[in-house]
């Protein structure tokens, strides 16, 4: 029974219009293979629920600090204290915390709970061919929810988008095949090394199963993320763009700009931000780096958001 | 395609510090034209202010223009006229203006001419309105042969330049009579539409000059009044495709366009709407025909004359040049009669018994206090407003023999404006959460907490804060919102006033939002913080998603409200940037229709310039907004109104 099958999702996004064609609902699931160090989504990377806290939001009422059956939220000489070893993720303060300043980050779903969603938006996917797209984190993580969600879709005649970072054994994708219209596969970075030191995964793989599934007649498009400094470099541009000519499954290219929104996301859940230094990419640049791209394919190359 | 001549009107309507009917000689003018005239007490009312368009024709002072291709300032002025005014005068002159909001017959004086329409007052019984009718006929003919225009002084126009003219002239004149606001032209393309086809067929003007001509009208209404309303469709010709292109050529905020949009639009007028929109001066207002025709059924309206429905103001429908709408007469303040209702002592059992009971409060208000009210202000306005000029120009009154004001138009309406569907829907939704279902708080904390406006912070944020609110696309919430207003909108549809004239309702008040100071609500509301504008969400909506506040907007009882139910949806340059964003207007457009929507309309911003524009307002002269309604240069709004936008727009409102 497809419908009784759950994954966490910590987001569902509507009017997402740069996840796949038209106007889209976007599900984010929890939980990342890769451990990028520009994620501006961290709070996907642990598949676990998670409390989120804003600190600037805290009206001190008090109310977390006497009920925290695990007394993890605390006042200590006058400061407001998260102490997250002693967080069981009961998610009790962020019920009560009126203020907004606690909240759980991930809920469990069913597919049926997650379609009925998704449907909300339904005519204006039929006016503008557009769908669903699965996100995160990395959907192939929770496969098994992944899949169901896809063919649930499918029944109610929705297009779908998977957005994937293509790690993942090439069977599962091979099972989904069917249920998804177009592949949102990102490519990170096309140096080995570099793929490793700043996504913690082997670029093999992605590169293996990007391929598989262009010769497996999947309609894909590439996307990018660039970022100063770190994937700016012209043998990656010309690279990546050799790759979207060379394989006939491909038929765009996207550029993503880094943005910096992360840091802050990160700081709410008690991880640490290594990018604080960089801002927002000026125009010039990415005008450059699609230009890079574009020379060495045909296929439409642009950037987005 | 602007020639060089349009540019330089262009150029002298944008950089003008002041409008022309701003200016102190016009004032001065005015003030003493009405003075001159009403003193005289023994003249009936009617005839007074026939009189008074007279000595203005006479008199008016104008400025010749040889670049102009269509002439006549408009003359509306501001209340500061009355500056210019003593005390005594102004005592003896009594109020002066009725509220305009009008849709007068266009098409009608433009088939009979001057020379016609004298030919149908001479069939009137004799009577104070016959000679008044005969004296403002005069009068307007006196100002169209002042401005040199010999050929439609008397005999109806032949060509488009003609017709074009005098439909200006007509405009201008009901401006000056009674000092009007928002005197719109209804359906242009439909009954200017034919002059046109016949030029252009036949030669006597190219497609060039004609658009030049529009251009020159466009501009024209630039001069004047905020809310000139002008609709486009339904029956679809040249001049409808050709005056979305001049707007989005002149980018500039007048006249107010309004699209008819339903199932025979065609994908060239879709287009060019979408055009028009995608350029970012507010316009055009997306209209769902058959939901609008339908509305106007609700009032007993037949089909066919329903279908010749055009906007009169900012978002209301009546039927075309011969109904007395009188669409911003009367409103209503839902937070406001909550908050009367929640004084009561009583106690209720469940949310399902207070919800009926908050029903037959309002009923009972309504009836026994509202309408009584607006229909007493009705009949004033026989006594007070006659407008002789607007009454030839109304189908009905002629006929009738009474003036419009005295319910001689064929359709005679009272629009009635409702403020805060939105603020109302949430704070029910507050009281049911906390009061009934989690037995937080009491109905007399909760009184006692607005009265004081909400001590206790943490119940505030809780209010403010509570999830699912209207906008938010919750299941729950948009049933509440669908039987609400329908039951609101039902108590207004089915109750006409004792004189005939039948009072519609429309889910907006515009600038009560701003203006009004309402009490503290039940939704989060502090006291004085805006409530929620027209069908759209209140601002302590989480940051919904455009189509979930599309969804839930459309819940509201659109089929019943033809005095307008407007939502306002902003959108980041960047989403409707090239062929792509064009489309997603449209998508957005069609989707919300398809729902049963009544209106849509976008504001094209992003909420970091119109910051800027508040800080640097000298690098933004030429951005023009949607203001409800209406489009205005954003640094020329006031700073209440600006914030309002702003806000709004962060919110994708």
């Amino acid at each position: 029974m497809s419908k009784e099958v759950t994954g966490t999702v910590f987001d569902i996004k509507k009017f997402a219009i740069h996840d796949g064609p038209g106007i889209r609902t976007t599900v984010f699931m929890k939980g990342c293979p890769l451990r990028c160090v520009w994620c501006h989504n961290p709070e996907s990377i642990s598949p676990e629920i998670e409390i989120s806290l804003v600190e600037h939001k805290c009206i001190g009422c008090g109310w977390c600090f006497e009920n925290c059956p695990n007394q993890g939220h605390q006042m200590i000489d006058g400061k407001r204290v998260f102490d997250r070893s002693k967080c069981i993720r009961c998610g009790l303060c962020a019920s009560r915390c009126y203020a907004d300043a606690l909240e759980v980050i991930g809920k469990e779903m069913s597919v049926s709970e997650v379609i009925t969603e998704v449907m909300k938006d339904k005519p204006f996917y039929d006016n503008s061919d557009g769908g669903m797209t699965l996100s995160g984190g990395e959907p192939m993580l929770q496969f098994e929810f992944t899949k169901a969600l896809l063919i649930a879709a499918k029944e109610q005649g929705l297009h779908c988008c998977l957005d994937t970072c293509g790690f993942a054994p090439f069977e599962r994708y091979r099972e989904i095949l069917p249920y998804v219209d177009i592949f949102l596969y990102d490519l990170k970075n096309t140096d080995p090394e570099r793929h490793k030191e700043y996504t913690g995964v082997p670029l093999q793989p992605i590169l293996d199963n990007l391929r598989n599934l262009s010769d497996a007649g999947a309609a894909i498009w590439l996307r990018c993320p660039i970022i100063p400094g770190i994937n700016d470099r012209e043998e990656h541009l010309i690279a990546t763009g050799m790759i979207a000519e060379s394989l006939p499954g491909i038929k765009q290219v996207t550029v993503h700009p880094y943005h910096p929104l992360g840091s802050s996301k990160s700081k709410n859940i008690g991880k640490d931000y290594s990018l604080s230094d960089k801002d927002f990419a000026p125009r010039e640049d990415v005008a450059k780096w699609v230009e890079t791209i574009a020379s060495q394919t045909s296929k439409e190359v642009k950037s987005e958001g | 395609m602007i020639t060089a001549r349009i540019q330089r009107l262009l150029d002298r309507v944008k950089s003008a510090s002041e409008r022309v009917i701003h200016r102190e000689s016009e004032q001065r003018f005015y003030a003493e034209t009405i003075g001159a005239v009403m003193v005289e007490k023994t003249l009936p009312p009617v005839l007074l202010y026939a009189e008074f368009l007279y000595k203005f024709a006479e008199k008016f002072p104008i400025e010749p223009d040889n670049d102009e291709l269509i002439v006549g300032s408009q003359r509306f002025t501001r209340p500061e006229w009355r500056k210019y005014l003593s005390e005594d005068e102004l005592t003896q002159i009594g109020p002066f203006g009725n509220i305009g909001h009008i849709c007068v017959d266009y098409g009608r004086f433009l088939c009979r001419g001057v020379q016609g329409v004298r030919s149908d007052i001479s069939a009137m019984l004799p009577g104070n309105n016959k000679e008044a009718f005969f004296r403002a006929l005069e009068a307007f003919s006196l100002l169209v042969r002042r401005h040199g225009c010999d050929s439609i002084a008397e005999a109806p126009p032949t060509t488009f330049h003609d017709a074009l003219q005098l439909v200006w002239f007509i405009h201008v004149f009901l401006h000056a009579e009674n000092n009007a606001a928002a005197v719109s032209f209804g359906r242009l393309d439909q009954y200017l539409g034919l002059y046109l086809e016949n030029d252009l067929d036949s030669g006597v003007i190219t497609w060039e000059e004609a658009f030049e001509l529009l251009c020159c009208f466009c501009i024209k209404c630039c001069e004047g009044d905020e809310s000139q309303n002008l609709t486009l469709g339904g029956t679809e010709n040249r001049l409808s495709i050709m005056l979305l292109r001049v707007m989005a050529e002149l980018k500039i905020w007048q006249p107010s366009l309004s699209v008819r949009i339903g199932p025979d639009t065609s994908g060239e007028f879709m287009s060019a709407a979408v055009d028009l929109c995608a350029v970012g001066t507010g316009m055009p207002s997306f209209f769902n025909e058959p939901v609008v025709t339908g509305s106007l059924e609700k009032l007993g309206i037949s089909r066919n004359r329903a279908e010749d429905w055009g906007i009169v103001g900012c978002y209301e429908a009546a039927p075309m040049g011969n109904s007395y709408p009188l669409t911003v007469a009367g409103g209503i303040v839902l937070p406001e009669i909550l908050w009367d209702f929640l004084q009561n002592d009583d106690d209720w059992n469940s949310f399902d018994e207070f919800y009926v009971g908050f029903k037959s409060f309002f009923r009972a208000k309504y009836l026994q206090c509202i309408l009584p009210e607006f229909e007493k202000r009705r009949i004033g306005m026989a006594d007070k407003f006659p407008s002789p000029f607007e009454s030839i120009c109304v189908t009905g009154c002629i006929e009738s023999g009474l003036n419009a004001e005295e319910g001689g138009a064929i359709y005679n309406l009272y629009g009635v404006n409702i403020l805060g569907i939105g603020s109302l829907i949430d704070s029910l939704l507050s009281i049911r959460k906390l009061i009934f279902d989690d037995k937080d708080i009491t109905f007399e904390q909760m009184t006692t907490q607005l009265a004081d406006n909400f001590p206790d912070k943490k119940l505030l944020l809780r209010c403010r804060n509570l999830p699912d609110k209207f906008g938010s696309d919750c299941l729950a919430t948009n049933k509440l919102a669908a039987n609400i207003s329908s039951f609101i909108a039902k108590v207004i549809l089915n109750h006409p006033m004792s004189c005939g004239t039948r009072p519609y309702p429309g889910f907006f008040w515009f600038g009560q939002d701003i203006h009004r100071h309402v009490a503290a609500g039940p939704d989060g509301r502090i006291a004085g913080e805006r409530v929620s504008y027209g069908c759209g969400p209140g601002e302590m909506l989480d940051s919904a998603g455009v189509t979930s506040i599309l969804n839930s907007a459309a819940c509201i009882a659109h089929s019943l409200c033809a005095c307008g139910n407007p939502l306002t949806i902003s959108l980041n340059r960047s989403d409707v940037a090239g062929d792509s964003g064009k489309a997603r207007i449209r998508q957005l457009v069609e989707s919300y229709f398809q729902r049963g929507g009544f209106h849509l309309h976008f504001n094209i911003v992003d909420a970091e310039q119109l910051e800027d524009a508040k800080q640097n307002p000298e690098k933004y002269a030429d951005l023009v907004v949607r203001v409800s309604g209406y489009s205005a240069t954003f640094i020329n709004i006031a700073e209440s109104w600006q914030d309002a936008i702003i806000e709004r727009t962060k919110l994708g409102m």
